[in-house]
């Protein structure tokens, strides 16, 4: 097949000692810089970006993209030992990534997240050399008006995060949806919410906000209720280094769920990896036959997200390397990147450049395979981490925390919306509101707002526009599938205990 | 554990303060007292890898070359341009704080209410380094092949029948502004659908969901055209110079977009900085390597030393409330 | 004692309020084309109407079947001083910053966290806060090249 041959070709253009260090450094670099919470992929890549004037196009091109799927390789470990997500789309993998640290199975969570993600890039990558073009077509049908439908699709599927009380998490919901909406408004430049804080007229920023809301609430629960009893917050008895047969057949649905799940979900622009990642996490536990373990350590709550996060990173590829088109902060980086060497990504990119092209897929072949050489035996070391006293453990990871949140804007604010977040985290766990839907809210509702009053621009005020186009009014007639299916089931359940 | 623990502690102690030793013989070096003595921050307010994070970096690296100590960028968009803004102007005026800065941190944002400066008083021009180029882009299957058409089309049919994709609010964008004036002139108003990002407006065009784009040129922008997808049917100031043939609103219309990228610094900044800085980046845009990047962007260079930029600026200025006041009459009619 | 949990849907509820209230001097437009503070106005009505609700089965199904469960006590007992300790270390560092350089600021921190917090002995404290300092210094400043703010100490 053709694209077989493209890709030896490719295979052939990485195949130098230069370029393998190169590959192999980057995902090194880019794992670091993803257990490091705040710091993102973007910042490291900024740093290192005027090193790629020098170097070949290609070999610039793999550097900065080893060390972004790098680096989400390295954002579950952080949210799997600490609860503090790397990125925002490892929020998902500590809901239950943690717990199972909890429970003295941090190991083979780690084990089945590198692994699942493993699978799922190299799966991503599949898609992307094969289905590239065609997506990237369908990909432009998305206009505001089918955001709109995905976005109702997400919120249908946020009722599934909650582990509690339904009502309180819609409420929580609601005030997620709030915060992301708080900032300048685009369409008519009016300031929402922003207190006459400049700083806040960008808008909360997800990064402080995830670390505040998860990583610096659970430690200062912690702080309350550990040290005086002096017990630990995790398991003294490490149960295994690796996952057992058990979480074996128990993840790899899951693990191939996720993966198409996300490569797909990728490919759209803006918020595909964190969507993609609740999504999966959704999804498996609406498919599951005891959804109650979610939230408390069910392995399928970590395979599923980190394999769709992981998968998505491919797909985040396809609208920079077919249309020329950035899908994310990460993306238009490398367009810099490309442009710097006098190459325009676009439509005469593949053909122009298949080298580029097909090198750079290999290269992450390749990549992937290292991160899991990488990642594995890292796994031993970071248990044993865990087993460091917590009253010596925790002003460490408060003061990771506070660096890495820092170094994404180089903003004091920024560290004091952590803070702030922290608090209100803190607060909404001793009255009964859950994390997780506050933040996939703020994610899709933004999205949900901005493509709704667009809708209604183009549309010139008529609600048509959602049911006369195709893609549009397929979505939200499956969201409001989906939806009957949850009354459904409550309905039934509610029957149930009645009868009992 | 414990042994082992203290054995790796203490070196790891030793080992930093050699570290730390080393690090500050550094400043101990006998220097001339010449500026720079250290280090120059450059803040960038925008995201790294647009067209401005780009070019400000090229041209820093060409203008390194003519300094004793290195410029060294940082991005900090944010406040919707108001915080990096804000970071240069309170910055000390000891001249290793400059930034970058576009019509909107300088014109735009001080006519708004949220802004802190309502002026330019508090800022130190240092140079003009490029313009940007801005299309009015059609897909190639549209019903209008020149802007003559379009004006014509609209004019016949109801107000806002052409949907126009913009970057930002129409008042806080020099884009927004140029339109603006253009359609008091012709008489006919298009409906202004905001995006967050160019690449979106691009696939919104690309996707058949609006029909046209007025916006920064993105660099896959112009493959589009080269490849017929997509139809430029004017330019709102400078021209690519491929293009010589399609209209530009600057000579058709006869007014002054404000379109510039420069660089600033806090007030009062001592002349020799602004002589050392002003001939040091005058030097940088001669640079090969620098104009090349700036044509690979498609960003003409386009230099204007401090005391002209100033006077520019001044002379944008009340034209710039104007508009503003009346694009947000307009808004509170609807 | 659920009593104690419904605080938490009536803080919402009063915070709706307000909410609604700037929402409405946003301008929500209309349906056709909603402004500006329209999903703030219709977000807060909803949640005023979903608390209204939850404090209603709360406080009508008075023990919901099997969940007579001891519930821990929310402020007793526990200690939330420290809690306070921590976070106020944390925040008078965000202001100290910009004055003592990040090797300081971080160091005191590391004290405050060390020895206030976690009660380690004194000699404990103050060398793992001298390592951790020195630690992230190198890492963040001269590792990965990030610029912080340098105090009067200028380092």
């Amino acid at each position: 097949m053709e694209s077989l041959d493209l890709l030896l070709f490719g295979f052939s253009e990485i195949v130098t000692i230069e370029r393998i260090i190169i590959v192999f450094l980057s995902v090194f670099i880019g794992t670091m810089i993803g257990v490091l919470p705040g710091l993102g992929p973007v910042a490291t890549m900024s740093l290192l970006l005027p090193f790629t004037y020098n170097t070949s196009l290609l070999s610039g091109m793999i550097m900065l993209s080893g060390i972004y799927y790098g680096a989400s390789y390295g954002g579950s470990t952080t949210s799997i030992l600490v609860n503090i997500p790397g990125e925002a789309s490892s929020v998902v993998t500590c809901l239950d990534g943690y717990q199972m640290a909890r429970q003295g199975r941090a190991g083979p969570a780690l084990g089945i997240a590198a692994i699942g993600s493993f699978i799922a890039g190299t799966m991503g990558l599949i898609g992307l050399m094969f289905l590239a073009p065609p997506l990237a077509s369908i990909a432009l049908k998305f206009g505001p008006p089918e955001y709109v439908s995905v976005m109702c699709t997400g919120f249908v599927l946020l009722t599934y995060l909650a582990s509690g009380s339904t009502i309180r998490a819609l409420m929580i919901a609601i005030v997620g949806i709030m915060l992301g909406c708080a900032g300048l408004d685009l369409e008519t430049g009016l300031p929402r919410f922003t207190l006459g804080i400049t700083d806040l007229l960008g808008g909360i920023e997800i990064a402080p906000f995830a670390m505040g809301l998860f990583g610096i609430s659970e430690v200062l629960i912690n702080i309350e209720e550990v040290l005086k009893e002096k017990r630990s917050v995790f398991s003294a008895k490490i149960k295994n280094l690796l996952p057992n047969l058990q979480d074996w057949h128990d993840s790899l649905v899951p693990i191939i769920r996720g993966s198409v799940l996300g490569f797909f979900v990728g490919i759209l622009p803006g918020g595909g990896a964190v969507v993609s990642s609740f999504s999966s996490y959704a999804i498996e536990k609406k498919m599951s036959k005891h959804p109650e373990r979610f939230g408390k350590g069910a392995i399928e709550g970590v395979a599923g997200p980190e394999s769709a996060n992981n998968s998505a990173t491919a797909g985040a590829f396809i609208p920079l390397l077919t249309l020329g088109i950035p899908s994310n902060a990460v993306m238009a980086l490398l367009l810099g990147g490309l442009m710097i060497h006098g190459v325009t990504p676009g439509p005469r990119f593949l053909p122009e450049h298949p080298d580029i092209f097909w090198g750079l897929i290999a290269s992450m072949y390749v990549g992937n395979i290292f991160l899991l050489v990488i990642n594995l035996p890292l796994i031993g070391i970071w248990v044993h981490l865990l087993q460091v006293p917590y009253k010596l453990l925790f002003p460490l990871i408060l003061i990771f925390c506070l660096i890495g949140c820092y170094s994404i804007n180089n903003n004091t604010f920024d560290i004091g919306v952590m803070l702030f977040f922290g608090a209100i985290g803190y607060l909404m766990r001793k009255y009964k509101f859950e994390g997780a839907p506050m933040i996939l809210a703020f994610v899709l509702g933004p999205m949900f707002e901005t493509s709704l009053r667009q809708s209604l621009l183009l549309s010139d005020g008529s609600f048509l526009i959602f049911l006369t186009r195709p893609i549009a009014a397929a979505g939200i007639i499956v969201s409001i599938l989906i939806l009957l299916s949850s009354v459904i089931t409550f309905i039934r359940k509610r029957k149930g205990v009645i009868e009992k | 554990m414990k042994k082992k623990t203290k054995v790796c502690l203490v070196a790891t102690m030793m080992f930093g303060i050699c570290l730390l030793m080393l690090n500050s013989t550094d400043l101990v070096r006998a220097k001339d007292s010449d500026y720079p003595k250290k280090s120059i921050k450059y803040i960038i307010p925008f995201g790294a890898g647009g067209t401005t994070d780009v070019t400000s970096r090229a041209l820093i690296k060409a203008t390194n070359k003519y300094l004793v100590e290195p410029i060294i960028a940082i991005n900090k968009p944010g406040g919707g341009g108001v915080t990096p803004a804000l970071a240069v102007m309170n910055a000390k005026p000891d001249g290793y704080t400059i930034g970058a800065f576009s019509s909107t941190h300088s014109l735009m944002l001080p006519n708004t209410d949220e802004c802190p400066y309502k002026d330019l008083s508090g800022f130190s021009i240092i140079v003009r380094y490029g313009k940007y180029l801005w299309p009015v882009v059609v897909r190639s299957d549209s019903p209008w092949k020149t802007w003559e058409e379009l004006v014509a089309w609209a004019k016949k049919n109801p107000k806002g029948a052409i949907k126009l994709g913009c970057t930002s609010n129409r008042a806080r964008s020099p884009v927004g502004h140029s339109i603006f004036t253009v359609e008091r002139h012709e008489d006919f108003e298009f409906t202004f659908v905001a995006f967050k990002s160019t690449g979106k407006v691009l696939s919104a065009l690309l996707g058949n969901h609006i029909d046209v784009y007025a916006v920064s040129t993105t660099p896959s922008l112009m493959e589009y055209v080269k490849e017929g997808t997509l139809r430029i049917l004017a330019y709102i100031d400078v021209r690519n110079p491929e293009h010589k043939h399609i209209p530009s609103f600057r000579e058709v219309y006869e007014f002054k977009p404000t379109n510039f990228v420069g660089i600033w610094g806090p007030k009062d900044l001592p002349n020799h900085v602004l002589e050392k800085l002003g001939c040091a980046f005058a030097k940088g845009m001669h640079d090969p390597e620098f104009q090349k990047t700036m044509d690979r962007l498609y960003m003409p260079v386009s230099y204007l030393g401090r005391s002209e930029f100033r006077e520019d600026l001044n002379e944008f200025f009340p034209f710039v409330s104007k508009t503003m006041k009346l694009l947000k009459a307009k808004a509170k009619i609807k | 004692m659920k009593t104690q949990y419904l605080i938490g849907t009536l803080f919402w509820i009063v915070v709706a309020f307000f909410i609604a209230i700037e929402a409405y001097r946003l301008g929500l437009g209309h349906f056709h084309h909603p402004g500006p503070g329209f999903i703030f106005f219709f977000g807060a009505l909803l949640i005023i109407i979903l608390g209204t609700i939850d404090l209603a089965i709360n406080f009508t199904i008075k023990e919901k079947r099997g969940e007579i469960k001891k519930i821990k006590p929310l402020w007793s007992g526990l200690q939330w001083g420290k809690v306070l300790l921590a976070l106020s270390g944390l925040i008078i560092y965000i202001y100290v910053l910009k004055y003592l350089g990040f090797f300081l600021s971080v160091f005191l921190l590391s004290v405050l966290l060390f020895n206030g917090v976690g009660s380690s002995k004194w000699w404990m404290g103050i060398g793992l806060s001298l390592i951790t300092s020195l630690f992230f210094y190198l890492l963040f400043q001269i590792g990965l090249n990030i610029p912080f703010p340098q105090g009067f100490l200028n380092f």
